[in-house]
């Protein structure tokens, strides 16, 4: 079981961060580069073009490696406007059923944004006196989506499949051990119950033994965890 | 990868940011996703692979051509980073491959469609591995036991099912994104279906999506 657990887990936070370095964000840079139309052309796609006081679309690790160097301005992302997070949260808080859009990697994002540079202090520069309170909706959000997931695993009753539409990649992370093993237990169960044909499941004789006391019944196919956009 | 494509087409270009005309970055990024996730070993990215190592020797030259100009210097770096980042991605895709092809080798070599998903390099290792993995077992316990318990695959020679290979559990959860419209797919044995419309996020059954996972119509993330 040990080894299965941590496969369950296939994702570091580190690495969920490296991941979320590909999220683009719009920046302002101050350079221009010598090519043919002033953009760069790597693996991923092509970046620019760069031009002075020109916006343009990059990945976060190239906005990051840019600010660095007092290359270019950070612009915060059209979500972390503060009106905007303000209605979410609203939304967030009033439909217990749904999660709002937000990028995928919206806590990675927040989080860099939030605490890389602090010498040359890039929150401030990006957010500026609007920082405090964007941090604080940020967080509000964020606990305010965990708290529905954890609401929603406890009414989880059986091996289903369960639609999650608009979750985030940390929040995915971060039930994934329990949320998957949990739905893995039930399908065991469930397949002991039925009298498993086929050895394949592992201690299947032993059923009766290790069955729980409320077994799941009636078994609905799907729990709306969120809806359809 | 310069100029071809940049002229009449470039709406078609990689935009980075859509997903439908994916770049190689993000569909190495999406293989690796994959195979972390799924509980068996995935069919080996030829192509992609080529590709993207292909692209990363044309970087290569290109910083070895610009590294010495001055004014080219911030462009050498934003090579330089993503080369690093890239280089990572491949790393991890084939490492978490070969962590796989050692949990289930024996599964993996005795079954030839399992086989064929390795690359030509992964099936000489998982061979080589085999064979070292094997008579290690052997000298170290399997030898001492009596003829009759003393195979690698089977608890008893008597029994005519390889029972001792340990295999994938298929009928573990992920999670999926759908990445196609595709309908009402049907989900588990009693033929429920569930509605899988671009952009979805499930939690389900391997097993289920298995199919669409190989035609790529979902990912798992």
């Amino acid at each position: 079981m040990a080894y299965s657990r941590q496969a369950q887990w296939p994702c570091t936070p580190e690495e969920m961060y490296f991941n979320a370095k590909n999220e683009m964000i719009t920046i302002v840079p101050n350079f221009s580069i010598p090519t043919e139309n002033a953009s760069a052309t790597c693996i991923g796609g092509e970046w620019g073009p760069f031009q002075p006081n020109r916006e343009t679309q990059v990945p976060l690790w190239l906005a990051h490696t840019l600010w660095k160097r007092k290359r270019c301005a950070i612009k915060a992302p059209a979500w972390m406007n503060a009106e905007h997070l303000d209605a979410v949260l609203g939304l967030e808080r009033q439909d217990a059923s749904a999660f709002q859009p937000l990028p995928f990697h919206y806590i990675e994002v927040a989080y860099f944004l939030f605490t890389s540079g602090t010498d040359g202090n890039l929150p401030q520069e990006v957010f500026g006196d609007d920082l405090a309170r964007v941090k604080d909706l940020v967080e509000l959000v964020q606990k305010a989506r965990m708290a529905k997931i954890l609401a929603g695993l406890a009414t989880l009753q059986g091996a289903i499949t369960v639609k999650l539409n608009n979750l985030a990649a940390l929040e995915i992370n971060a039930v994934r051990p329990f949320f998957l093993g949990a739905l893995d237990m039930f399908f065991k169960y469930q397949g002991m119950e039925e009298g498993a044909i086929g050895g394949s499941q592992v201690g299947g004789s032993l059923a009766p033994s290790t069955q729980p006391g409320g077994a799941p019944r009636a078994r609905q196919l799907r729990v709306e965890g969120g809806r359809a956009r | 990868m310069e100029g071809s494509s940049q002229d009449g087409f470039d709406f078609l270009a990689s935009g980075p940011a859509s997903t439908s005309g994916r770049s190689d970055a993000e569909l190495l990024k999406s293989a690796l996703m994959n195979e972390k996730a799924a509980p068996e070993i995935l069919a080996f990215e030829t192509d992609l692979i080529a590709r993207i190592e292909q692209n990363m020797d044309y970087q290569d030259e290109q910083i070895d051509l610009l590294k010495e100009r001055e004014d080219m210097k911030l462009l050498v770096e934003i090579y330089m980073s993503e080369l690093s980042r890239v280089r990572y991605l491949l790393r991890a895709y084939l490492r978490t491959r070969l962590q796989k092809i050692e949990r289930h080798v024996m599964h993996i070599l005795d079954n030839a469609d399992i086989a064929a998903r390795l690359s030509d390099k992964e099936s000489t290792f998982a061979r080589d591995y085999f064979v070292l993995f094997g008579s290690h077992m052997k000298a170290a316990a399997a030898n001492h036991l009596p003829e009759a318990f003393s195979s690698l695959v089977r608890q008893a020679a008597a029994h005519a099912e390889k029972d001792m290979v340990p295999a994938p559990d298929l009928d573990r959860h992920v999670f999926c994104r759908v990445l196609e419209d595709r309908g009402n797919v049907t989900v588990d044995e009693e033929g429920n279906v569930a509605e899988f419309n671009r952009g979805d996020l499930f939690v389900i059954r391997y097993r289920a999506v298995q199919q669409l996972l190989a035609e790529g119509a979902v990912e798992l993330v």
